[in-house]
C-alpha cells in the first residue's frame, strides 16, 4: 500500500512538472562565482533582509564594521537611519531619525573609542557621533574657505579621518572641494574643486586615507563622473589619477593590501541599473571585477569597464569584514537590504 | 483532494530554485565612431563574460542563438541597417536586446542655420546638423544641440537643386533626463515659382508611455511624390509640458537634434 502510493504521488508530481515546461527544460543552473583572479565570491542576496514594516530603509548608502565584529548602516531612512547587524545578518539594534539626508559613514577609533562621522546632504552638515547615536561635534558648512556664500551650496558626501584626527571632508555633491580640520573641527585648507586641470574634481564623492604604504600615507579621492580616483599628499597636493574608465566608482575603501569600491553604474549603460563592485591591487591595478568583466590592461592602459552580470543595481558602498567577507549598499535600488559575499578559496 | 495538496507542494520548490540560481545578462556594448555615414561604417560589440556569447541581426529581428555569433566587427553599408544584440548563456537568463540603427548621407547640404541652442548644449559648430557625428546617446556628447525653448526653426540649402522626397532629423530621446522627443515636427520645401515655402510633410509625436534609457531615435518625414528644391524649413514644437506620469510633470522638456538629412 505504501509503495503503490508512493507510485501515484510521482505520477501526480510528474504531471505537474509537465504544466511548467519552461521550468522543466530549464538545465540545472550552476552556482555562479562573481570576479576574477584571487578575488572570488559567492553572493548572499538575503543576508540584510528585514522586516520592512519594522525596519524599513530607503538608500543604503555605506557600511563600516567596528571592533565588536557588528556591522553599521547608514540609511537615509529616518525611522532608523542606523541599522547595526551581526556578520551573519542578525539585526542587532537601530538608532537615529534626524538624519533625513544620511549619505556618509566612516568609523574611527579614537584613543580607544570608535566614533561616527556622518555626511548629511539635506542638513549640509557633518555630524559626530557615539557607536550609539550621541551626537558629539557637527561641523556646518564650510565658510572659511572662502568658497561658500550658504549651506546649500555644501552637500557633503564623504569623510576620512588622519590617525592624527584630522578630518577630510569631500564635498562629493556641492563643489567638489576637499575640505581639511583638526581633530577639534578646526579648519586647516582644503583643495580640489571643479576645474580643467588633472588636480580638479567632478563628483568628489569619496575620500580615504591610504596607508598600505605605511611610510607614505596618501588620500584618495573619488572623481566619479570622471570614472576615476585622484590621489593627494596629506595636505592636498595632486600626486596622480588612477583611471578606472567606464566604472562610476563610489568611496574607495581599503582593507589589507587591496581598495575595493562599489561601481555606481557602467559608463556605457547610464542609470540601468548597470552597476558592479571593482577590486584594486597595492599598485593600484585591477584585479577583480565583481558582475563586471574581467579587467584587462594594454600596455599598462585599463580596457573599459562594464557590468557584465545583473546581480546588482546601484552599488553604492563595500565593506570589508574581519573575515574578508564582503558587504555591499546600494543605492535607489528598490529598498533592497544589504547583500553579503564570502571569497571562494 | 491529495493532488491538490500535491501540488502546493511542489511550486514552491521549483519556484524557489529557479528564482536563486537565475541572473540575467548585462546587455553587450555596442561601440561605432557615429552612427551617420556616407559610404560605409563598422561595428564593434564588446561584453566578455564566460559562460556566454554574443548574438545579433542585421534584419531587424530579435537575435536568438540561431542568429549570428559576434566574433569580429560588422561592417554597414545600406542605409537604416539596425543592427541588434543580445547576450545569451545557459547559467543565465538572456540580456536585455541592445540596438542601433544606422544612417547613410543623403544628398549634399550646403548650409544649415538653426535656432540658437541653449548654451550648455552649443554641438559642434555651424555643420553641427550634417557632419555625419552622432548617434551617441550619452547627452554631455559634443554632437547634440539642445534646447529648451517653444519652437525651434532649421533651414537648409541643398548644394543642387534636386528631386526630394525625404527628410529625416535624429534626436535623443532620454525622458529620465528630461530629454524628450518634439509634440510636433514639420518639414516645408521651396517652391521657386510662388518664392514661398509649402509642407512637405508633418507629424505629431505623443509621449504617453515611459521609455527608459537613453537611445536615438530618427524620425523620416516623407511626401507622396518627389519635389523639385533646393531649400528645406523645419519647424520643430519642443515639449512645452512633461506629462504626468514623469517626475518632472508640468516643466518644460528638451529637445536634442544631432543630424539632418535629405533624400
Amino acid at each position: 500500500m505504501k509503495r503503490r502510493s508512493f507510485i501515484q504521488q510521482s505520477a501526480i508530481a510528474a504531471t505537474g512538472f509537465a504544466c511548467m515546461p519552461s521550468l522543466l527544460s530549464t538545465k540545472q543552473k550552476e552556482e555562479i562565482i562573481f570576479g576574477h583572479n584571487n578575488k572570488r565570491y559567492r553572493l548572499d542576496t538575503n543576508w540584510g533582509k528585514l522586516d520592512f514594516e519594522r525596519y524599513p530603509v530607503k538608500d543604503c548608502h555605506e557600511m563600516v564594521q567596528d571592533s565588536k565584529g557588528r556591522i553599521i548602516l547608514l540609511t537615509n531612512e529616518t525611522k532608523n537611519n542606523v541599522i547595526i547587524y551581526d556578520k551573519k545578518g542578525k539585526l542587532l539594534t537601530t538608532w537615529g531619525n534626524e538624519y533625513p539626508g544620511a549619505h556618509g559613514l566612516t568609523l574611527f577609533n579614537e584613543n580607544g573609542e570608535e566614533v561616527l562621522f556622518i555626511c548629511d546632504n539635506n542638513r549640509h552638515q557633518v555630524i559626530k557621533t557615539t557607536l550609539d547615536g550621541r551626537v558629539l561635534m557637527t561641523l556646518d558648512y564650510p565658510k572659511e574657505t572662502g568658497e561658500y556664500t550658504k549651506a546649500e551650496e555644501y552637500i557633503p558626501t564623504e569623510t576620512a579621518i588622519a590617525p592624527n584626527g584630522d578630518i577630510y571632508v569631500a564635498d562629493g555633491y556641492g563643489k567638489d572641494f576637499v575640505m581639511q580640520y583638526n581633530h577639534k573641527g578646526e579648519y586647516i585648507r582644503h583643495w580640489g574643486g571643479r576645474g580643467k586641470e588633472e588636480k580638479h574634481l567632478q563628483n568628489a564623492h569619496g575620500v580615504c586615507i591610504d596607508a598600505r604604504d605605511k611610510n607614505n600615507p596618501v588620500i584618495i579621492v573619488t572623481s566619479r563622473e570622471q570614472n576615476a580616483f585622484k590621489r593627494y599628499t596629506m595636505d592636498g597636493n595632486f600626486i596622480d589619477t588612477i583611471h578606472l574608465p567606464g566604472a562610476w566608482v563610489c568611496r574607495p575603501v581599503i582593507h589589507g593590501e587591496y581598495l575595493y569600491a562599489a561601481v555606481l553604474q557602467s559608463q556605457s549603460h547610464l542609470w540601468q541599473q548597470s552597476g558592479f563592485i571593482t577590486i584594486l591591487d597595492k599598485n593600484n591595478k585591477v584585479v577583480s571585477n565583481l558582475a563586471g568583466n574581467e579587467p584587462l590592461y594594454v600596455d599598462g592602459k585599463l580596457d573599459e569597464l562594464y557590468q557584465t552580470i545583473k546581480a546588482f543595481q546601484y552599488p553604492h558602498d563595500v565593506c570589508i569584514d574581519d573575515e574578508e567577507n564582503l558587504y555591499l549598499a546600494q543605492w535607489n535600488s528598490g529598498h533592497v537590504y544589504p547583500y553579503k559575499l564570502t571569497p571562494v578559496v | 483532494m491529495r493532488k491538490l495538496l500535491l501540488s502546493f507542494y511542489c511550486l514552491p520548490l521549483i519556484v524557489s530554485l529557479s528564482a536563486q540560481d537565475s541572473f540575467q545578462l548585462a546587455p553587450p556594448l555596442l561601440k561605432y565612431s557615429s552612427i551617420f555615414f556616407s559610404k560605409q561604417t563598422s561595428l564593434t560589440i564588446k561584453f566578455i563574460q564566460p559562460g556566454a556569447k554574443v548574438y545579433y541581426t542585421t534584419n531587424n529581428e530579435e537575435p536568438t542563438e540561431q542568429s549570428n555569433v559576434y566574433v569580429k566587427p560588422v561592417t554597414i553599408s545600406k542605409n537604416f541597417t539596425t543592427i541588434k544584440a543580445k547576450a545569451i548563456g545557459n547559467n543565465f537568463t538572456p540580456s536585455s536586446t541592445e540596438s542601433v540603427s544606422f544612417i547613410k548621407d543623403g544628398l549634399p547640404i550646403k548650409n544649415v542655420e538653426f535656432t540658437k541652442p541653449n548654451d550648455k548644449y552649443p554641438g559642434s559648430g555651424s555643420n553641427t546638423l550634417f557632419d555625419n557625428k552622432g548617434g551617441n546617446p550619452a547627452a554631455n556628447n559634443n554632437t547634440w544641440l539642445g534646447y529648451d525653448c517653444d519652437t525651434v526653426t532649421i533651414s537648409l540649402t541643398l548644394k543642387k537643386e534636386k528631386l526630394i522626397q525625404s527628410v529625416l532629423l535624429n534626436f535623443l530621446q532620454n525622458e529620465p533626463g528630461w530629454i524628450f522627443l518634439p509634440e510636433q515636427i514639420t518639414a516645408e520645401w521651396y517652391n521657386k515659382k510662388t518664392n514661398s515655402y509649402q509642407l512637405l510633410a508633418t507629424e505629431n509625436i505623443s509621449s504617453e508611455k515611459e521609455t527608459a534609457g537613453s537611445s536615438c531615435v530618427y524620425r523620416l518625414l516623407s511626401s507622396a511624390q518627389k519635389i523639385k528644391t533646393d531649400k528645406i524649413r523645419i519647424h520643430i514644437l519642443v515639449k512645452k509640458s512633461i506629462p504626468s506620469w514623469h517626475p518632472g510633470k508640468g516643466n518644460h522638456a528638451w529637445m536634442f537634434i544631432d543630424e539632418v538629412k535629405v533624400y
